[in-house]
Protein backbone atom coordinates (compact mmCIF):
# COMPACT_ATOMS: atom_id res chain seq x y z
CA UNK A 1 0.00 0.00 0.00
CA UNK A 2 1.24 3.30 -1.01
CA UNK A 3 -0.05 6.31 0.85
CA UNK A 4 0.80 10.14 -1.09
CA UNK A 5 0.81 13.39 0.80
CA UNK A 6 0.25 16.41 -1.32
CA UNK A 7 1.19 18.26 2.43
CA UNK A 8 4.20 19.67 0.30
CA UNK A 9 2.01 21.43 -2.05
CA UNK A 10 -0.50 22.81 0.98
CA UNK A 11 2.63 24.35 2.48
CA UNK A 12 3.35 25.87 -0.91
CA UNK A 13 -0.21 27.19 -1.24
CA UNK A 14 -0.32 28.49 2.18
CA UNK A 15 2.81 30.08 1.75
CA UNK A 16 1.67 32.06 -1.33
CA UNK A 17 -1.38 32.63 0.41
CA UNK A 18 0.53 34.38 3.02
CA UNK A 19 2.54 36.63 0.65
CA UNK A 20 -0.93 37.73 -1.34
CA UNK A 21 -3.14 38.25 1.32
CA UNK A 22 -1.51 41.35 2.30
CA UNK A 23 -0.58 42.76 -0.72
CA UNK A 24 -4.66 42.36 -2.24
CA UNK A 25 -5.68 43.78 1.21
CA UNK A 26 -3.30 46.93 0.60
CA UNK A 27 -4.63 46.66 -3.43
CA UNK A 28 -8.75 46.48 -2.01
CA UNK A 29 -7.89 49.44 0.30
CA UNK A 30 -6.95 51.87 -2.48
CA UNK A 31 -9.02 55.19 -1.70
CA UNK A 32 -9.82 55.17 -5.65
CA UNK A 33 -11.71 52.28 -5.03
CA UNK A 34 -14.03 53.57 -2.48
CA UNK A 35 -14.47 57.37 -2.93
CA UNK A 36 -16.99 57.29 -5.47
CA UNK A 37 -19.22 54.62 -3.00
CA UNK A 38 -18.20 56.80 -0.01
CA UNK A 39 -19.51 60.20 -1.74
CA UNK A 40 -22.89 58.47 -2.98
CA UNK A 41 -23.45 56.87 0.59
CA UNK A 42 -22.72 60.17 2.08
CA UNK A 43 -24.99 61.98 -0.26
CA UNK A 44 -27.52 59.66 0.23
CA UNK A 45 -27.51 60.13 4.20
CA UNK A 46 -27.36 63.79 4.39
CA UNK A 47 -30.18 64.00 2.13
CA UNK A 48 -32.10 61.86 4.10
CA UNK A 49 -31.46 63.96 7.27
CA UNK A 50 -31.54 67.60 5.58
CA UNK A 51 -35.04 69.07 5.97
CA UNK A 52 -35.87 71.07 2.92
CA UNK A 53 -34.08 74.65 4.16
CA UNK A 54 -30.96 72.25 4.85
CA UNK A 55 -30.65 70.64 1.64
CA UNK A 56 -28.70 73.54 0.29
CA UNK A 57 -25.44 72.34 2.38
CA UNK A 58 -25.01 68.89 1.67
CA UNK A 59 -23.10 69.20 -1.51
CA UNK A 60 -20.86 71.62 0.53
CA UNK A 61 -20.23 68.52 2.50
CA UNK A 62 -20.10 66.07 -0.23
CA UNK A 63 -17.24 68.58 -1.34
CA UNK A 64 -15.65 68.24 1.74
CA UNK A 65 -14.79 64.74 1.24
CA UNK A 66 -11.24 63.31 1.42
CA UNK A 67 -9.48 59.44 0.89
CA UNK A 68 -6.46 58.50 1.97
CA UNK A 69 -4.06 56.09 2.60
CA UNK A 70 -3.85 55.60 6.32
CA UNK A 71 -1.03 53.92 8.36
CA UNK A 72 -1.30 51.20 5.25
CA UNK A 73 -5.22 51.73 5.99
CA UNK A 74 -7.70 53.39 4.11
CA UNK A 75 -8.86 57.19 5.31
CA UNK A 76 -12.37 58.62 4.75
CA UNK A 77 -12.96 62.14 5.68
CA UNK A 78 -15.26 64.30 5.83
CA UNK A 79 -15.31 67.66 7.72
CA UNK A 80 -17.53 70.63 8.11
CA UNK A 81 -17.51 73.05 5.40
CA UNK A 82 -17.77 75.81 7.86
CA UNK A 83 -15.00 77.95 8.65
CA UNK A 84 -15.08 78.69 12.65
CA UNK A 85 -17.19 81.68 13.62
CA UNK A 86 -14.40 84.17 14.30
CA UNK A 87 -14.71 88.08 15.29
CA UNK A 88 -12.97 89.46 11.82
CA UNK A 89 -12.45 92.84 12.87
CA UNK A 90 -11.42 92.37 16.46
CA UNK A 91 -8.41 89.97 14.73
CA UNK A 92 -7.55 92.63 12.18
CA UNK A 93 -7.61 95.70 14.40
CA UNK A 94 -5.16 93.82 16.66
CA UNK A 95 -2.88 92.51 13.95
CA UNK A 96 -3.01 96.48 12.39
CA UNK A 97 -1.61 97.23 15.94
CA UNK A 98 1.03 94.77 15.61
CA UNK A 99 2.37 95.65 12.71
CA UNK A 100 3.00 99.37 14.04
CA UNK A 101 0.94 100.93 12.05
CA UNK A 102 2.73 100.15 8.73
CA UNK A 103 1.21 99.69 5.29
CA UNK A 104 2.84 96.76 4.99
CA UNK A 105 2.04 93.31 5.03
CA UNK A 106 3.77 91.76 7.92
CA UNK A 107 3.55 87.76 6.92
CA UNK A 108 1.67 86.20 9.94
CA UNK A 109 -0.29 89.74 10.37
CA UNK A 110 -0.97 90.29 6.97
CA UNK A 111 -3.38 87.59 6.71
CA UNK A 112 -6.38 88.76 9.38
CA UNK A 113 -5.98 92.24 7.30
CA UNK A 114 -6.26 91.66 3.96
CA UNK A 115 -8.87 89.16 5.00
CA UNK A 116 -10.78 92.23 6.74
CA UNK A 117 -10.37 94.48 3.64
CA UNK A 118 -11.86 91.86 1.06
CA UNK A 119 -14.60 91.94 3.69
CA UNK A 120 -15.14 95.55 3.42
CA UNK A 121 -14.73 95.87 -0.27
CA UNK A 122 -17.92 92.81 -0.51
CA UNK A 123 -19.83 95.28 1.92
CA UNK A 124 -18.99 98.03 -0.15
CA UNK A 125 -19.97 96.22 -3.50
CA UNK A 126 -23.32 94.59 -2.15
CA UNK A 127 -26.40 96.60 -2.76
CA UNK A 128 -28.07 98.35 0.83
CA UNK A 129 -31.23 95.80 0.20
CA UNK A 130 -28.60 92.75 0.61
CA UNK A 131 -27.27 94.49 3.83
CA UNK A 132 -24.38 96.12 1.84
CA UNK A 133 -22.89 99.55 2.87
CA UNK A 134 -25.41 102.80 2.19
CA UNK A 135 -23.93 105.15 -0.54
CA UNK A 136 -24.30 109.23 0.74
CA UNK A 137 -22.70 112.27 -0.99
CA UNK A 138 -19.29 110.92 0.33
CA UNK A 139 -18.92 108.28 -2.00
CA UNK A 140 -19.68 110.44 -4.98
CA UNK A 141 -16.81 110.08 -7.42
CA UNK A 142 -14.92 107.21 -5.66
CA UNK A 143 -14.31 103.54 -6.92
CA UNK A 144 -16.08 100.64 -5.13
CA UNK A 145 -11.92 99.90 -3.88
CA UNK A 146 -11.50 103.70 -2.97
CA UNK A 147 -14.53 103.98 -0.92
CA UNK A 148 -13.47 100.60 0.81
CA UNK A 149 -9.56 101.16 1.51
CA UNK A 150 -10.95 104.40 3.25
CA UNK A 151 -13.05 102.42 5.52
CA UNK A 152 -10.80 99.92 6.14
CA UNK A 153 -8.01 102.85 7.42
CA UNK A 154 -10.95 104.18 9.58
CA UNK A 155 -11.60 100.30 11.01
CA UNK A 156 -7.87 99.43 11.62
CA UNK A 157 -5.48 102.56 11.68
CA UNK A 158 -4.81 103.05 15.30
CA UNK A 159 -4.36 106.63 14.60
CA UNK A 160 -8.29 107.17 13.80
CA UNK A 161 -8.20 105.92 17.42
CA UNK A 162 -6.39 108.58 18.92
CA UNK A 163 -8.90 111.25 17.42
CA UNK A 164 -12.15 112.14 18.19
CA UNK A 165 -13.32 112.66 14.57
CA UNK A 166 -11.82 108.96 13.95
CA UNK A 167 -13.45 107.60 17.02
CA UNK A 168 -16.77 108.76 15.89
CA UNK A 169 -16.21 107.78 12.65
CA UNK A 170 -15.35 104.00 13.88
CA UNK A 171 -18.41 104.11 15.89
CA UNK A 172 -20.88 104.61 13.01
CA UNK A 173 -19.50 101.96 10.82
CA UNK A 174 -18.73 99.14 13.57
CA UNK A 175 -22.58 98.17 13.82
CA UNK A 176 -22.97 97.95 10.06
CA UNK A 177 -20.06 96.22 9.31
CA UNK A 178 -20.93 93.80 12.03
CA UNK A 179 -23.96 93.24 10.91
CA UNK A 180 -22.76 92.78 7.28
CA UNK A 181 -20.50 89.89 8.88
CA UNK A 182 -23.55 88.76 11.00
CA UNK A 183 -25.72 87.88 7.67
CA UNK A 184 -22.51 86.53 6.46
CA UNK A 185 -21.47 83.89 9.02
CA UNK A 186 -25.76 83.05 9.70
CA UNK A 187 -25.77 81.24 6.37
CA UNK A 188 -24.79 77.45 8.45
CA UNK A 189 -25.85 75.38 9.75
CA UNK A 190 -25.58 75.03 14.30
CA UNK A 191 -22.66 72.95 15.41
CA UNK A 192 -25.05 69.94 16.81
CA UNK A 193 -26.31 69.72 13.69
CA UNK A 194 -22.90 69.33 11.73
CA UNK A 195 -21.65 67.34 14.69
CA UNK A 196 -24.92 64.73 13.83
CA UNK A 197 -24.31 64.99 10.52
CA UNK A 198 -20.76 64.38 10.62
CA UNK A 199 -21.46 61.41 13.19
CA UNK A 200 -24.23 59.86 11.04
CA UNK A 201 -21.88 59.66 7.51
CA UNK A 202 -19.21 58.17 9.90
CA UNK A 203 -21.52 55.28 10.94
CA UNK A 204 -22.83 54.96 7.19
CA UNK A 205 -19.12 54.09 5.87
CA UNK A 206 -18.06 52.03 8.73
CA UNK A 207 -21.28 49.74 7.89
CA UNK A 208 -20.37 50.23 4.09
CA UNK A 209 -16.75 49.39 5.04
CA UNK A 210 -17.34 46.33 6.86
CA UNK A 211 -19.67 44.92 4.28
CA UNK A 212 -17.70 45.89 1.32
CA UNK A 213 -14.39 44.66 2.56
CA UNK A 214 -14.80 41.42 2.36
CA UNK A 215 -15.77 41.15 -1.15
CA UNK A 216 -13.46 43.85 -2.75
CA UNK A 217 -10.38 41.57 -0.56
CA UNK A 218 -11.72 38.31 -2.44
CA UNK A 219 -12.06 39.97 -6.03
CA UNK A 220 -8.59 41.24 -5.45
CA UNK A 221 -7.21 37.32 -4.39
CA UNK A 222 -9.81 36.31 -7.15
CA UNK A 223 -7.51 38.80 -9.80
CA UNK A 224 -4.71 36.76 -8.90
CA UNK A 225 -5.76 33.12 -8.67
CA UNK A 226 -3.87 32.57 -11.66
CA UNK A 227 -0.31 33.29 -10.22
CA UNK A 228 -1.18 31.19 -6.78
CA UNK B 1 -47.93 38.58 9.23
CA UNK B 2 -47.17 37.72 5.70
CA UNK B 3 -46.05 40.33 3.13
CA UNK B 4 -48.19 40.72 0.41
CA UNK B 5 -45.25 42.68 -1.72
CA UNK B 6 -43.30 41.50 -4.44
CA UNK B 7 -40.21 39.13 -3.64
CA UNK B 8 -36.74 40.66 -3.53
CA UNK B 9 -36.08 41.02 -7.65
CA UNK B 10 -33.14 41.36 -10.00
CA UNK B 11 -35.50 43.84 -12.13
CA UNK B 12 -35.23 46.48 -9.24
CA UNK B 13 -33.18 45.35 -6.32
CA UNK B 14 -33.38 48.59 -4.31
CA UNK B 15 -37.07 49.36 -5.21
CA UNK B 16 -38.21 45.80 -4.34
CA UNK B 17 -36.02 45.30 -1.12
CA UNK B 18 -37.43 48.66 -0.07
CA UNK B 19 -41.00 48.20 -1.13
CA UNK B 20 -40.67 44.98 1.36
CA UNK B 21 -39.02 47.14 4.39
CA UNK B 22 -42.03 49.69 3.93
CA UNK B 23 -44.64 46.99 4.25
CA UNK B 24 -42.87 45.52 7.09
CA UNK B 25 -41.90 47.71 9.52
CA UNK B 26 -45.39 49.41 8.47
CA UNK B 27 -46.96 46.80 10.13
CA UNK B 28 -44.79 47.08 13.51
CA UNK B 29 -44.48 50.85 14.19
CA UNK B 30 -48.43 51.81 13.91
CA UNK B 31 -48.90 52.74 17.37
CA UNK B 32 -50.53 49.63 18.61
CA UNK B 33 -49.81 46.24 20.38
CA UNK B 34 -47.80 43.25 18.74
CA UNK B 35 -46.65 40.01 19.11
CA UNK B 36 -42.78 40.00 18.75
CA UNK B 37 -41.57 36.42 18.80
CA UNK B 38 -43.53 34.64 20.83
CA UNK B 39 -43.68 37.80 23.16
CA UNK B 40 -47.11 39.24 23.05
CA UNK B 41 -47.98 43.02 23.76
CA UNK B 42 -45.18 44.66 22.87
CA UNK B 43 -46.42 48.14 22.35
CA UNK B 44 -45.04 49.91 19.10
CA UNK B 45 -44.99 53.48 18.34
CA UNK B 46 -46.52 55.08 15.39
CA UNK B 47 -43.40 56.09 13.05
CA UNK B 48 -43.64 57.90 9.77
CA UNK B 49 -41.58 55.89 7.28
CA UNK B 50 -38.97 56.93 4.40
CA UNK B 51 -36.85 55.82 1.96
CA UNK B 52 -33.83 56.79 0.80
CA UNK B 53 -33.10 60.44 0.53
CA UNK B 54 -37.07 61.40 0.92
CA UNK B 55 -37.28 63.65 3.22
CA UNK B 56 -39.72 63.43 6.50
CA UNK B 57 -42.84 65.85 6.67
CA UNK B 58 -41.79 69.05 8.17
CA UNK B 59 -42.48 69.76 11.23
CA UNK B 60 -42.45 66.67 12.76
CA UNK B 61 -44.87 67.51 15.72
CA UNK B 62 -43.78 65.20 17.59
CA UNK B 63 -43.53 62.11 15.29
CA UNK B 64 -41.45 59.55 15.35
CA UNK B 65 -39.60 58.83 11.80
CA UNK B 66 -37.31 56.15 10.36
CA UNK B 67 -35.86 56.63 7.28
CA UNK B 68 -34.27 53.22 5.33
CA UNK B 69 -30.81 53.87 3.62
CA UNK B 70 -29.61 50.97 1.38
CA UNK B 71 -26.23 50.73 1.03
CA UNK B 72 -25.13 48.69 -1.67
CA UNK B 73 -23.83 45.34 -2.12
CA UNK B 74 -20.15 45.83 -3.66
CA UNK B 75 -20.79 42.60 -5.52
CA UNK B 76 -23.64 39.79 -6.63
CA UNK B 77 -23.07 36.18 -6.22
CA UNK B 78 -24.67 33.20 -8.79
CA UNK B 79 -24.87 29.60 -8.49
CA UNK B 80 -27.21 27.12 -9.95
CA UNK B 81 -30.43 25.92 -7.56
CA UNK B 82 -33.99 24.57 -8.02
CA UNK B 83 -36.91 27.02 -7.94
CA UNK B 84 -39.21 26.86 -5.32
CA UNK B 85 -42.83 26.81 -5.80
CA UNK B 86 -43.74 30.20 -4.58
CA UNK B 87 -40.58 31.67 -6.55
CA UNK B 88 -41.97 30.31 -9.93
CA UNK B 89 -45.44 32.08 -9.46
CA UNK B 90 -43.79 35.24 -8.54
CA UNK B 91 -41.47 35.05 -11.79
CA UNK B 92 -44.45 35.50 -13.93
CA UNK B 93 -42.92 32.74 -16.47
CA UNK B 94 -44.63 29.81 -17.45
CA UNK B 95 -43.41 26.70 -16.54
CA UNK B 96 -39.90 27.79 -16.36
CA UNK B 97 -36.85 24.91 -15.94
CA UNK B 98 -36.92 24.18 -12.37
CA UNK B 99 -33.18 24.73 -12.71
CA UNK B 100 -32.14 28.75 -12.88
CA UNK B 101 -29.25 30.79 -11.05
CA UNK B 102 -29.67 32.26 -8.01
CA UNK B 103 -28.50 35.60 -7.33
CA UNK B 104 -27.03 36.62 -3.50
CA UNK B 105 -26.02 39.61 -2.91
CA UNK B 106 -24.30 40.84 0.87
CA UNK B 107 -25.81 44.01 1.50
CA UNK B 108 -27.08 46.32 3.90
CA UNK B 109 -29.54 48.94 5.71
CA UNK B 110 -29.64 52.04 7.85
CA UNK B 111 -32.08 53.48 9.84
CA UNK B 112 -32.05 56.91 10.77
CA UNK B 113 -34.61 57.06 13.60
CA UNK B 114 -35.79 60.71 14.50
CA UNK B 115 -38.16 62.65 16.64
CA UNK B 116 -38.34 66.22 16.81
CA UNK B 117 -37.83 68.04 20.34
CA UNK B 118 -40.17 70.94 20.12
CA UNK B 119 -42.94 68.23 19.61
CA UNK B 120 -46.04 67.38 21.41
CA UNK B 121 -43.78 64.84 22.82
CA UNK B 122 -41.27 66.17 25.71
CA UNK B 123 -38.78 63.90 25.43
CA UNK B 124 -37.73 63.27 22.03
CA UNK B 125 -34.57 61.22 23.05
CA UNK B 126 -36.45 58.62 24.85
CA UNK B 127 -38.83 58.26 21.99
CA UNK B 128 -35.58 57.97 19.82
CA UNK B 129 -33.92 55.66 22.20
CA UNK B 130 -37.39 53.37 22.35
CA UNK B 131 -38.09 53.18 19.34
CA UNK B 132 -34.37 52.57 18.27
CA UNK B 133 -34.52 49.60 20.79
CA UNK B 134 -38.07 48.25 19.76
CA UNK B 135 -36.33 48.04 16.13
CA UNK B 136 -33.47 46.41 17.11
CA UNK B 137 -35.20 43.59 19.15
CA UNK B 138 -37.56 43.15 15.68
CA UNK B 139 -34.51 42.77 13.21
CA UNK B 140 -33.11 40.19 15.74
CA UNK B 141 -35.90 38.21 15.95
CA UNK B 142 -35.74 35.68 13.72
CA UNK B 143 -39.38 34.52 13.57
CA UNK B 144 -40.76 37.78 13.51
CA UNK B 145 -38.46 38.20 10.53
CA UNK B 146 -39.65 35.19 8.82
CA UNK B 147 -41.62 36.77 6.49
CA UNK B 148 -38.80 39.24 5.09
CA UNK B 149 -36.87 36.06 4.18
CA UNK B 150 -39.62 34.57 2.59
CA UNK B 151 -39.40 36.99 0.50
CA UNK B 152 -35.92 37.06 -0.10
CA UNK B 153 -34.46 39.38 2.61
CA UNK B 154 -32.61 36.79 4.51
CA UNK B 155 -30.17 36.80 7.92
CA UNK B 156 -30.49 40.19 9.03
CA UNK B 157 -27.68 41.06 11.22
CA UNK B 158 -28.60 44.24 13.31
CA UNK B 159 -26.22 46.36 14.97
CA UNK B 160 -27.15 48.05 18.58
CA UNK B 161 -27.73 51.82 18.16
CA UNK B 162 -24.71 52.39 20.01
CA UNK B 163 -23.63 55.82 18.75
CA UNK B 164 -23.97 58.72 20.90
CA UNK B 165 -25.75 61.80 19.14
CA UNK B 166 -26.39 65.16 20.80
CA UNK B 167 -28.96 64.51 23.33
CA UNK B 168 -26.88 61.74 24.46
CA UNK B 169 -25.43 63.54 27.28
CA UNK B 170 -23.39 65.92 25.31
CA UNK B 171 -24.55 69.83 24.38
CA UNK B 172 -26.73 69.80 21.97
CA UNK B 173 -29.35 72.10 22.65
CA UNK B 174 -29.92 74.16 19.89
CA UNK B 175 -30.59 71.13 17.50
CA UNK B 176 -33.80 70.48 17.35
CA UNK B 177 -34.31 67.07 17.17
CA UNK B 178 -32.73 63.58 18.32
CA UNK B 179 -30.83 60.82 16.10
CA UNK B 180 -30.10 57.07 16.46
CA UNK B 181 -28.44 55.37 13.57
CA UNK B 182 -28.92 51.49 13.39
CA UNK B 183 -27.33 49.39 10.82
CA UNK B 184 -28.21 46.20 9.74
CA UNK B 185 -26.40 43.62 7.51
CA UNK B 186 -28.52 41.32 5.05
CA UNK B 187 -28.41 38.92 2.36
CA UNK B 188 -30.78 38.96 -0.59
CA UNK B 189 -31.39 36.57 -2.75
CA UNK B 190 -33.61 36.10 -5.52
CA UNK B 191 -33.54 34.32 -8.94
CA UNK B 192 -32.22 35.13 -12.14
CA UNK B 193 -35.00 33.41 -15.10
CA UNK B 194 -32.68 32.44 -18.24
CA UNK B 195 -32.68 28.76 -19.06
CA UNK B 196 -34.97 27.48 -21.57
CA UNK B 197 -37.06 24.29 -21.34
Amino acid sequence: MTINSNIAGVIRQTERLMARIPVAATAALQPVKWEVEAANLAQTILYTLATPAEAQFVPLFIKQITTGVFEGGLSLKMQTPFAPLRNILGQAQAAKGATSNKDLGMGLFDLPIREFEDLILKWVETSEEEGGKRRDARDTGKSDEQIAHLISHIMLSPDMDRSKKGRKAREKLTPHIEEFLKSGQANRLPPATVSLWLQAVLAGWREMVLRRYPAKLKAELAATKGEL
Amino acid sequence: MALISSPVSGLNLEGSALALWNEFLAGYFDGLEHTLGLMTGIQFPQAVLRFQEAPLPQPMEGDLGISVVWVAPSSICTHWDTLTAAEITASGVVNPPLRQQRATAHGSFLFLIRANEAGANANAQKQVADGAALLYALLENSLATEPLSQKGIHKLRPRPPRLAFPGDGSPGTDLNYRLRVLACGAVLRYPVISQNS
